[in-house]
C-alpha cells in the first residue's frame, strides 16, 4: 500500500536547506570508556536503528585490525569489536577520530549539527561557524537516528553572545601549549561562550589545543576572538599561565614515554613533526595518535617514513588516553604536549605527567 | 521509604527525568566531570579537586551545579546504575546534556531549577519527583 508522506512546516523548511546540512558526531566508542554495559546497550540499540544523517564516530580503545606491537587482552579486543559492529549496523562512517572536522565533515556555515566529543563541538561552533550544543555521547546518538537536535542554547543567536571576556595579558602569545593552558583556565571560568581578548586568531593546531582544554576543564561550548562584549571581564596574566601549567605538570623528572595526538594530529602537524625528527632517533618510546585517513595521507607524502625511521610508532583510529596501550607501556611518567591528555591520563591511568611544548618535547626526546 | 513525619518544605523544580527517588542530600558546590571524576565501579568521587573527593554518591540525592568535561560522562552515569552504585536522584542547578541523557538512559530521577535549593543542607532527607517536578525536604 502506498501512502502519501506529509511533512510538517519545519520539515519542509529543513528539506529546503534553511537549517543548513545536518550531521552528527558520536562519542562513546572506546571500550575503555563505555565498558560492557555501554557495549550491551549499543548492541541492543543497533538492532532496530539506523542513522538518518551523515554521522562520524570517536576513536577506538584499540584498533582490532592493528595490534601488532601490543599484547591486548582478548576480552578487550572482542568487546571493542562488538562495539565497532554495533556502530557499523547503525550505519555510521567509520572515521574513528576525535577530529571529524579534518577530512570527514564539510557542512556549510551556519548548519545546525549535533556533535558530541567536547573538543569537536567547541571547534564546530568557534572555528567552523557550525551550530551545536555540547552534546553527550547519547544525545548525539539520538540526533544521528532522528536527524533532530533540541533547538536550545548554542543553536540560538542570543545564547551565542559571550557572557565572559578573558583579557590575555601575555606578550607573544602563540603555540599550542599556551593556547591549551589558556583554554584549561578559561573552561573553569564560564559555562557560556567566552570571548578572548588580546590574542591573535589561532592557527589550527593552536585552535585544537584551545578547544580540547576548554572541553576537559569545563562546560563552555564556544569561544570568540577579540569580540566586544558587555559583561564581566577577567585577566589571564603570566602568573595564571604558570599556575595552570603547574596544576597539570607533575614535576621535572625525566619522562619514560612521549604521547602526541590528543586531539588526533592532522597532516600539517605530522608534517611538522617529520621535519623536526628527520634523520634523528628517539631516546624513548614515542606514540603518535591520528586517524587512519591522516596516516595514509602522511604516508603518501613521505612524512611517516621519516617519523617511523626515527623510531616513533603511529597508532591509528585510537584514543591517546582511553586505551589499554597506555597501561601496557608500564611507564611512570608520560610526556605530552596536550593539556587534555594530561588532565585525563592523570585521572585514569595512574601515571605522572610531564607537560611540554611540542617543539621542546621533540628536540629533547629525539636526537 | 522512610515515613515523612516532619515536612520542612516542598520546592517546585523542573522535572527532567521521570520517576521518584529519595535519600540524603550530598552536595558538590563544584561541577562534576563523570568521566575521570567518578568511579563507576564503586560510586566514589575520584576527582581530587572536587569537594566530595573520596565520598560515595551511592543512594544519595546528589546535588551539583551541572556536568563538565567529556561527553562520555553520560555512559558513566549509565554504568553507575548498571553496577548498582548510582545516586537515587540528581538535582542540578541548571542541567546539561551529559546529565540529562545519562539519567534518562539510567532511569535516575533528575530535576533542576529548584526554588529553594539554597535551603537544602548536606544530609537533609529529600524526595525528588522528576515526573511532576518537585523536591520534598523532610
Amino acid at each position: 500500500m502506498v501512502r502519501d508522506l506529509y511533512l510538517t512546516n519545519y520539515e519542509e523548511r529543513a528539506l529546503e536547506g534553511e537549517y543548513g546540512e545536518a550531521s552528527a558526531h558520536i562519542s562513546g566508542v572506546s571500550y575503555s570508556t563505555i565498558g560492557e554495559h555501554g557495549r550491551e546497550f549499543l548492541e541492543s540499540y543497533s538492532l532496530n536503528a539506523k542513522v538518518s544523517i551523515p554521522t562520524t564516530v570517536n576513536p577506538l580503545g584499540i584498533d582490532p585490525t592493528d595490534t601488532s606491537d601490543f599484547i591486548i587482552d582478548e576480552k578487550y579486543l572482542s568487546e571493542q569489536m562488538k562495539i565497532i559492529q554495533s556502530y557499523r549496523k547503525l550505519g555510521v562512517t567509520d572515521s574513528f577520530t576525535c577530529t571529524p572536522y579534518e577530512g570527514f565533515h564539510s557542512q556549510v556555515k551556519g548548519s545546525h549539527v549535533s556533535w558530541a566529543e567536547s573538543s569537536a563541538s567547541i571547534y564546530a561552533n568557534s572555528i567552523l561557524d557550525l551550530r551545536t550544543n555540547r552534546e553527550s555521547a547519547l544525545s548525539a546518538l539520538a540526533s544521528a537516528i532522528t536527524g533532530k537536535t533540541p533547538c536550545s542554547e548554542l543553536h540560538i543567536d542570543e545564547y551565542r553572545k559571550p557572557s565572559l571576556s578573558i583579557d590575555v595579558n601575555i606578550d607573544e602569545f602563540s603555540g599550542s601549549m599556551k593556547f591549551g593552558l589558556l583554554g584549561y583556565f578559561a573552561g573553569k571560568m564560564a559555562r557560556g561562550p567566552i570571548a578572548f581578548q588580546g590574542i591573535k586568531s589561532p592557527i589550527s593546531s593552536e585552535a585544537k589545543a584551545l578547544c580540547a582544554s576548554i572541553g576537559a576543564s569545563g562546560a563552555s561550548g564556544m569561544f570568540l576572538i577579540n569580540e566586544e562584549v558587555d559583561g564581566e571581564s577577567i585577566r589571564f596574566d603570566k602568573s595564571d599561565l604558570i599556575k595552570t601549567y603547574d596544576g597539570l605538570n607533575d614535576g621535572k623528572e625525566e619522562e619514560d614515554a612521549i604521547i602526541l595526538g590528543c586531539p588526533h594530529l592532522n597532516i600539517q602537524e605530522i608534517h611538522e613533526i617529520s621535519d623536526i625528527v628527520e634523520g634523528k632517533k628517539f631516546n624513548k618510546r614515542c606514540l603518535i595518535f591520528c586517524s587512519r585517513r591522516a596516516y595514509e595521507e602522511a604516508k603518501r607524502k613521505g612524512y611517516t617514513k621519516k617519523i617511523e625511521g626515527a623510531g616513533a610508532k603511529f597508532i591509528c583510529n585510537t584514543c591517546a588516553v582511553f586505551t589499554p596501550i597506555i597501561s601496557h607501556l608500564e611507564v611512570d611518567i608520560i610526556a605530552t604536549n596536550s593539556c587534555k591528555a594530561a588532565h585525563y591520563l592523570k585521572r585514569t591511568q595512574n601515571v605522572k605527567i610531564s607537560l611540554k611544548d611540542t617543539h621542546d618535547l621533540l628536540i629533547e626526546g629525539c636526537k | 521509604m522512610r515515613v515523612v513525619n516532619d515536612l520542612r518544605g516542598v520546592f517546585r523544580a523542573r522535572g527532567l527525568v521521570n520517576s521518584i527517588g529519595w535519600g540524603e542530600a550530598l552536595i558538590s558546590p563544584s561541577p562534576i566531570s563523570f568521566l575521570g571524576g567518578v568511579n563507576p565501579g564503586d560510586g566514589r568521587i575520584i576527582d581530587k579537586s572536587n569537594e566530595l573527593y573520596g565520598m560515595s554518591i551511592y543512594k544519595k540525592v546528589l546535588i551539583f551545579p551541572h556536568s563538565i568535561g567529556s561527553s562520555v560522562g553520560a555512559y558513566v552515569i549509565y554504568k553507575l546504575k548498571k553496577n548498582d552504585k548510582a545516586p537515587s536522584a540528581i538535582i542540578n542547578r541548571m542541567s546539561d546534556m551529559i546529565t540529562v541523557s545519562g539519567c534518562a538512559l539510567a532511569k535516575i530521577p533528575l530535576v533542576d531549577m529548584v526554588d529553594g535549593l539554597s535551603l537544602i543542607k548536606e544530609g537533609d532527607y529529600l524526595i525528588v519527583n522528576g515526573s511532576q517536578g518537585f523536591v520534598i525536604l523532610s
